[in-house]
């Protein structure tokens, strides 16, 4: 009886989120695929089938490969940038600190901040003539290390990580120090009991008993990195998005100058696809070399 | 409030050795990250409230004579309080659209045994796994077609639409998780007492999941306000523009024109009342954002 009468909500309850969800997911994940076989030149053009054309030019072009290689690039060189500090200002906070309350506020201040805001305010830093750093700089005798930051093949990239994570790492910060709650707090004293040092402690007690966290952070780290796009289009855009010299273009950057700037749709598509495969892979694929005898606590 | 440097003090029971090395080690590159931050926030403002000749004075941290506060408004009536209107606009409602589909939805695969509510969840969790890209072609063809068949359909609706399915899989997670901790006896109290079971949910349910309502509203409103890539897609006149898209629509004017101050006043007027709201809500936003993101 009770059961039956809130069954009647069931389909009342579901139904709105069901539709607009499969409608506006959905429906245009399946024709994204669908276009990718097709050769559609963009909006009142015509789609033909074409079979696997798309791939087979993808396969062969040198500009996605520059931008999957850039993704991963971004993808590295940020986590290596995120986690360590992240970790390290995480097992900072868990020390008991005067003016936590302010440490936090400040470090998580960036977050936020919105992205696009984030990337305009290091555009400017970087700024050669103007900006924050490179007089800084040369103020301190480093005139050698002040270049043109986001003008420079070698360095753009790295410069757009670096804004980049100072915007994000709070995020990470806080999960990791909610992971670090967790533990509970007679292992790591126990260890400390034994004689062990702080980094023996975090080393052997923290870390094993993280390792489920940091996997799944890990994990939703490279989905987001790969699928970076705001920082990079608002630091180098919106006239050479991806520049200079194609060094900053990472895979949504390039599917977006192919679908909405040159209006390739059925090539933008397959790219796109692609892109999911490619995320795919790699999650998978991390997922398995982390993969550890878990610690039960 | 900042103990940037110095001995520790013993806190809460903790008795920690003053003077330890650690500690002052602790201090020192906290205190330095921070410092950091505090000086872009800082440089950022300082920056807004110079005249443009002021702006190109050698060092950029040097100290202007006069204040320009007038820059302020300046930016905010040439456009900053129009893409703040906008954004409050799309955000707020792209919340709540988000926030309300997954209250309902989560209820039913929560709580009411059936056969179907399992595959369901599934479904609706799968959304994470899509990266926006692959959506975004042929919702640009469809929204095109919408617009040149009804003049009636307009960014708003369409940003809020999308913001609302946008945040789908993320808050029936949050809501399915959350409505699990609630204890079942209520709800079968309630029917033996003679509510009715939309009554129940409606009077004892929701309100016992305030506080998970309240995290994924503060983060769903984050997440919308600070949007960028739809807002760049579907967003095509100037008056439409909401805070993340305007401010690169004036950085780029900054660059041609060579008056930098539009752009500096720009971010920081969209900079300081998110910093001051995050200052008064730290705890909650702070909640908002762990919360859902370490379960199981």
């Amino acid at each position: 009886m009770f059961q039956q009468a809130r069954r009647r909500l069931i389909l009342p309850f579901v139904l709105p989120q069901l539709i607009l969800y499969t409608l506006v997911m959905f429906v245009p994940l399946a024709l994204t695929i669908y276009y990718s076989f097709t050769n559609w030149q963009g909006h009142g053009n015509p789609k033909v089938w074409v079979g696997l054309k798309n791939y087979n030019v993808l396969l062969k072009d040198g500009n996605f490969h520059n931008a999957v290689e850039n993704s991963i690039r971004l993808t590295f060189i940020g986590g290596l940038l995120l986690f360590v500090p992240a970790m390290a200002i995480a097992w900072a906070l868990q020390q008991p600190l005067r003016g936590k309350r302010f440490f936090s506020f400040i470090i998580l201040a960036p977050v936020v901040i919105a992205a696009s805001v984030a990337g305009l305010i290091w555009k400017w830093i970087y700024n050669p003539s103007q900006g924050l750093l490179n007089p800084f700089l040369e103020r301190i005798g480093l005139e050698h290390f002040a270049v043109p930051w986001l003008g420079s093949p070698r360095w753009a990239l790295t410069a757009i990580i670096v804004a980049s994570v100072w915007h994000g790492v709070g995020t990470w910060i806080l999960l990791i120090s909610a992971g670090m709650d967790r533990i509970p707090p007679d292992l790591p004293d126990a260890a400390k009991l034994d004689g062990a040092g702080d980094w023996q402690v975090f080393r052997t007690v923290t870390i094993p008993l993280l390792w489920e966290v940091l996997r799944i952070l890990l994990v939703l780290w490279i989905i987001q990195a790969l699928q970076a796009f705001t920082f990079i289009f608002v630091m180098t855009g919106p006239v050479a998005v991806g520049g200079p010299l194609g060094s900053t273009d990472v895979m949504v950057t390039y599917v977006y100058r192919i679908a909405f700037n040159d209006f390739k749709w059925a090539y933008g598509s397959a790219l796109a696809t692609a892109m999911l495969g490619a995320i795919f892979l790699l999650s998978l694929m991390v997922n398995r070399i982390t993969m550890r005898e878990t610690v039960e606590y | 409030m900042a103990a940037s440097s110095g001995s520790p003090t013993p806190v809460k029971g903790h008795t920690v050795p003053p003077g330890t090395f650690k500690f002052t080690a602790i201090y020192v590159v906290l205190a330095i990250y921070c410092l950091f931050t505090i000086v872009i926030f800082g440089w950022v403002v300082l920056t807004s409230l110079k005249s443009n000749t002021d702006i190109l004075m050698f060092p950029p941290w040097h100290l202007p004579d006069t204040l320009h506060w007038s820059n302020w408004r300046e930016a905010w009536e040439t456009g900053v309080g129009r893409m703040f209107l906008n954004s409050l606009i799309v955000t707020t409602m792209g919340t709540i659209g988000s926030v309300t589909l997954a209250c309902f939805a989560a209820w039913p695969i929560a709580r009411i045994p059936f056969k179907l509510s399992h595959p369901l969840l599934m479904f609706f969790l799968l959304g994470i796994m899509i990266p926006y890209p692959l959506t975004a072609i042929p919702l640009f063809s469809i929204v095109e077609d919408l617009r040149q068949r009804f003049d009636w359909v307009n960014v708003y609706m369409i940003l809020i639409v999308l913001y609302s399915v946008g945040g789908v899989s993320f808050n029936t997670f949050v809501m399915t998780g959350f409505y699990k901790t609630l204890p079942f006896e209520l709800e079968e109290a309630a029917a033996i007492d003679g509510a009715s079971p939309l009554r129940t949910f409606w009077q004892i349910m929701l309100p016992l999941a305030k506080p998970g309502i309240a995290s994924l509203l503060i983060l769903n409103f984050l997440t919308w306000w600070n949007e960028f890539f739809y807002a760049l897609l579907f967003i095509r006149d100037r008056s439409e523009y909401t805070v993340t898209l305007g401010l690169t629509y004036l950085d780029q004017q900054a660059v041609y024109s060579g008056r930098w101050v539009g752009i500096f006043a720009g971010m920081t007027l969209t900079m300081v009342p998110v910093l001051i709201i995050f200052f008064f809500l730290q705890r909650q936003i702070t909640k908002g954002l762990t919360v859902g993101a370490l379960k199981g």
